[in-house]
């Protein structure tokens, strides 16, 4: 790992949660009567929230016996107020500590409707594909980290990787081949390095490394790895939400062909994935 | 292998007359290695009569070494420490072992907090004895001829069950416990500010995994001789006490018998229960035992200073 790389990743601890959702934290976090439900709801919601918690309840610190792959189970197994806590000292801490230089380059709001619009279209495909209920959650939190490390990035390097967005935007070429022509690391591998580090699920580290070029992953993880991919290319082809990528490759057919999906199916469910980002919005107090 | 209790009383000491044949001190429990080898679970107000009965008993063959595991550190399970004679007494090994704790505080910083000089006055480090903390997870270790392993239970605060092996016995704790329910499901009413269909997905995925947590304790378990399980509650008095952490006599007996144990000492026994209820439930506990098949099973209210020898 560069130096760089190192500096960039270190400086992940302090990205704060999505700024449009402190003030949901706070006021769910400080409630002493929050339901599990939208304790659930707030973390699940929150592309960073949900890999810290995650990282913090499957950390050596804990050292559970078995990998929690969900807020819900984490809910379960150390109960309401300890996620609580972790949410509120993992989240809203860093964020009043770097309010004032906080780095958002990314459209703060684009990038969460579409980690979100990622994250259940995902799902609705692992429903359709029959993947048994336990790991539905997993589709969806897949789906809702893949483009952590945008996150990663846009907070190390602020100016830097706005010229990034901005060459995408300029040359109309996908932003990870701006990132390769201008930086030494690009978003996929920032984010699978992140997941790696904190030790998320082998699901989440193989849909960050292949969401752009699934194609190459062969293991036993292809499912999940295609699902997410098509749901990041189906956001992307109908503008839901928006995450820097000017110019996003369409669908693949063979990843279609693969899980015996149609697009038809894909353009049935718009209906219900934008419903469900409204409901997120209106949870989250974003509208 | 041999364990006596020399406290059972759950949350709070009960002293007086109603509960003098069971007594009124909070959790402290001695285990017996074949060779009188030490081991003391939970340090409860029970540990200051233990720790009078080691310096009489112990303390004439040697300087004491004394292991001691919490379950936990709510004050029912650490209140008797300011008062164990051999923390006193400098040739005193005391090491203390307990799980991690989610608010971020030590095992040591909680134990020596309730010394603090407003509640007490000796410090922990003017305490003689040489004594050391090690924080614990889930995880398997040997002290003297004791193997033990832990398992998280489900409680406010991270608390561990223990099963020791000694020799071809093995006696594991199920206390301070409340089997893991969907708690997604209990307020489903609250539904007007969210993702309603995420909610149901959540019920459904929360049943699930709680039964494969509960099934998780009763393998951890399986083939002990004896459990001692937390009975603070009847099946009428948990109705308004779910989600404080402890379990009903019935949620005992249903464990015992998955678990197929030969003996269950029902712990932790409520503040408010009498002699004469317990004595009361336990001819109620024997029959139902007997109606529900578990004919091999024994089954018995701990009290204090009983000793069992496995
Ligand atoms: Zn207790
Ligand atoms: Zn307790």
């Amino acid at each position: 790992m560069s130096i760089e790389t190192d500096k960039i990743l270190e400086s992940v601890e302090n990205v704060p949660s999505l700024p449009i959702s402190v003030s949901r934290i706070l006021e769910i976090t400080q409630d002493p009567y929050a339901s599990p439900n939208d304790l659930n709801k707030l973390i699940s919601l929150d592309p960073i929230l949900t890999g810290k918690v995650l990282k913090l309840v499957n950390s050596a610190y804990f050292s559970l016996s078995t990998k929690v792959n969900s807020i819900v189970k984490a809910i379960i197994l150390l109960g309401v107020n300890t996620i609580r806590n972790l949410a509120l000292t993992t989240a809203v801490v860093p964020f009043v500590e770097v309010q004032s230089k906080s780095n958002w380059v990314l459209n703060v709001e684009g990038y969460w409707k579409h980690s979100i619009a990622v994250g259940v279209t995902s799902k609705l495909i692992g429903k359709k594909l029959g993947v048994p209920k336990e790991l539905l959650e997993e589709h969806f939190i897949c789906g809702l980290l893949h483009d952590i490390g945008k996150v990663v990035l846009s907070h190390a390097l602020g100016r830097k990787y706005q010229a990034v967005i901005a060459k995408s935007n300029d040359e109309k070429c996908e932003l990870i081949e701006a990132e390769n022509q201008l930086l030494e690391i690009n978003h996929v591998e920032i984010g699978r390095q992140l997941a790696e580090k904190w030790t998320l699920s082998s699901s989440v580290v193989e849909c960050i490394s292949y969401h752009h070029n699934p194609n190459e992953c062969n293991g036993e993880k292809r499912t999940i790895v295609y699902s997410v991919a098509i749901a990041n290319s189906f956001a992307n082809a109908h503008k839901i939400g928006f995450s820097g990528n000017q110019a996003p490759s369409s669908i693949d057919e063979d990843l279609l062909d693969y899980l015996k999906l149609t697009v038809e199916e894909l353009e049935g469910w718009q209906g219900t994935i934008n419903q469900e980002i409204e409901k997120a919005s209106v949870f989250m107090k974003i509208i | 292998m041999k364990l006596r209790f020399w406290g059972v009383r759950g949350s709070v000491p009960t002293p007086g007359p109603k509960t003098v044949k069971y007594g009124g001190n909070t959790s402290c429990l001695e285990i017996r290695g074949d060779n009188n080898e030490l081991l003391v679970i939970d340090a409860g107000t029970g540990l200051r009569e233990l720790g009078n009965y080691l310096i009489s008993n112990d303390l004439p063959d040697g300087p004491l070494d004394i292991n001691i595991m919490l379950t936990h550190t709510h004050w029912d399970h650490i209140q008797g420490f300011p008062f164990f004679g051999p923390a006193f007494i400098p040739s005193s090994t005391i090491t203390f072992r307990g799980p991690v704790n989610a608010i971020g505080m030590g095992l040591e910083e909680i134990v020596s907090g309730q010394m603090a000089y407003s509640y007490f006055p000796i410090k922990l480090n003017e305490l003689r004895a040489d004594i050391q903390f090690k924080e614990i997870r889930e995880e398997d270790f040997k002290i003297g001829p004791f193997y033990i392993s832990t398992c998280y239970l489900n409680h406010p605060i991270l608390c561990l069950a223990y099963r020791i092996t000694c020799g071809d016995k093995t006696i594991v704790t199920i206390y301070d416990n409340e089997p893991y329910r969907n708690i997604f499901a209990d307020k489903k009413e609250d539904n007007e500010s969210g993702l309603d269909g995420i909610d149901d997905e959540a019920i459904k995925e929360a049943e699930e995994y709680v039964k494969i947590q509960n099934n998780k304790i009763i393998d951890f378990a399986k083939g002990a001789d004896l459990i001692v399980y937390d009975a603070q509650y009847t099946t009428e008095e948990y109705k308004t006490k779910a989600g404080w952490g402890h379990s009903t006599i019935d949620h005992a007996l249903e464990a015992a018998l998955e678990i197929q144990c030969s003996k269950l000492a029902l712990f932790h026994h409520d503040p408010v229960r009498s002699d004469k209820e317990l004595d009361t439930l336990q001819v109620q506990t024997v029959d139902k035992v007997k109606q529900i098949g578990g004919n091999n099973l024994i089954v018995f209210f701990a009290r204090e200073r009983l000793e069992i020898a496995i």
